[in-house]
């Protein structure tokens, strides 16, 4: 073998080990930089929407219902420790701030990270009112199965520990929207009943949101 | 025959566009379940039960409709073009299948 040749097949081979080991580092970096940027999101969200404790709070089981760990593409119930008010509206607030901050692994997330809840009322006829952040929107992926899952979440979420809603209607910043990200019809309102978490929708049979009018 | 469902006519007068759906909910599940049937046959790990789920696409569509989403974008091309044979044969069963069992409304 000629020399130049040899010299060639060396710097490849040199070249391949440093390609090797930065590939290495750059992996680290890339790690690191998402355990930051969760940790800023973390603290993001303590100043934007700190912990609600009420004087009537008192340490209960909450089922909070997050994708399944299991089949991904369904809701299945968590039993959470929290402590919820006795109040209808505080601890609605307290169970959707737990449903984005305390999902148990990421893969199990219904709701963007960035989301926040703005504002929760209920209405004396048992019309829920929560009004989201944009992020709930901007930051949904988007899909049929992926937002009925987060309007899913909500609803039997807030079914199973808030007695006495019996209707959600879901605002972005204030305002009606007719899609959450696109797909699923979020201008009407959404029947809340304690129901099983739906097959997935591969076949999504059509069944628009019952339209209302916007209380008040 | 299902006697459960009953053949539809179209609703009299002008219906809101967003509403149009609304008189083929019950044609749309029984579309949609026949479907999901089909699809669970083809795809592997597919329910076999379908949803009903508000889909804004589908709320000015006066038929029986349903939606069929089949995987997120992050999902190899090829694959997805992979599946457009089977998708394609599935869908026409249950539509063959739902013109045959409720022919009144299989129009």
């Amino acid at each position: 073998m000629q020399r130049h040749v040899k010299i060639a097949i060396a710097v490849l081979v040199v070249a391949v080990l440093a390609g090797l080991i930065y590939l290495r580092v750059l992996h680290q970096r890339v790690a690191r930089l998402t355990q930051t940027q969760a940790t800023e999101e973390q603290e993001r969200r303590e100043v934007v929407a700190p912990p609600i404790s009420t004087p009537t709070d008192v340490v209960a089981n909450a089922q909070l219902f997050w994708l399944s760990a299991t089949q991904p593409d369904q809701l299945a119930p968590v039993t959470v420790q929290l402590a919820l008010s006795a109040d209808p509206v505080e601890r609605a607030k307290q169970l959707i701030g737990a449903l984005i901050a305390n999902t148990p692994t990421t893969g199990q997330r219904t709701l963007p990270v960035g989301t926040t809840l703005l504002s929760f009322y209920i209405l004396p006829d048992g019309t829920a009112i929560a009004d989201f952040s944009d992020e709930f929107a901007s930051e949904m992926p988007s899909g049929i199965l992926s937002e009925w899952m987060a309007v899913n979440s909500i609803m039997q979420t807030l079914a199973a520990n808030v007695p006495g809603i019996t209707r959600l209607k879901i605002l972005i910043h204030g305002q009606e929207t007719e899609t959450l990200a696109g797909h699923v019809d979020i201008s009407g309102f959404f029947d809340v009943h304690v129901a099983p978490a739906p097959a997935v929708p591969v076949g999504a049979p059509a069944q628009p949101a019952k339209p209302g009018a916007p209380p008040g | 025959m299902n006697a459960a469902v009953q053949a539809v006519a179209p609703p009299p007068g002008f219906v809101p566009w967003r509403e149009a759906q609304k008189p083929y909910e019950q044609q749309s599940r029984k579309l949609g379940d026949l479907l999901q049937v089909e699809l669970a046959q083809k795809f592997k790990g597919s329910p076999e039960i379908s949803s009903s789920v508000p889909v804004y696409e589908l709320r000015s569509v006066a038929a029986p409709a349903v939606a069929v989403e089949l995987s997120n974008i992050t999902i190899d091309p090829q694959q997805l073009e992979a599946m457009a044979p089977d998708l394609a044969d599935a869908i026409a069963r249950a539509v063959t299948a739902y013109k045959t069992i409720y022919p009144a409304e299989g129009k």
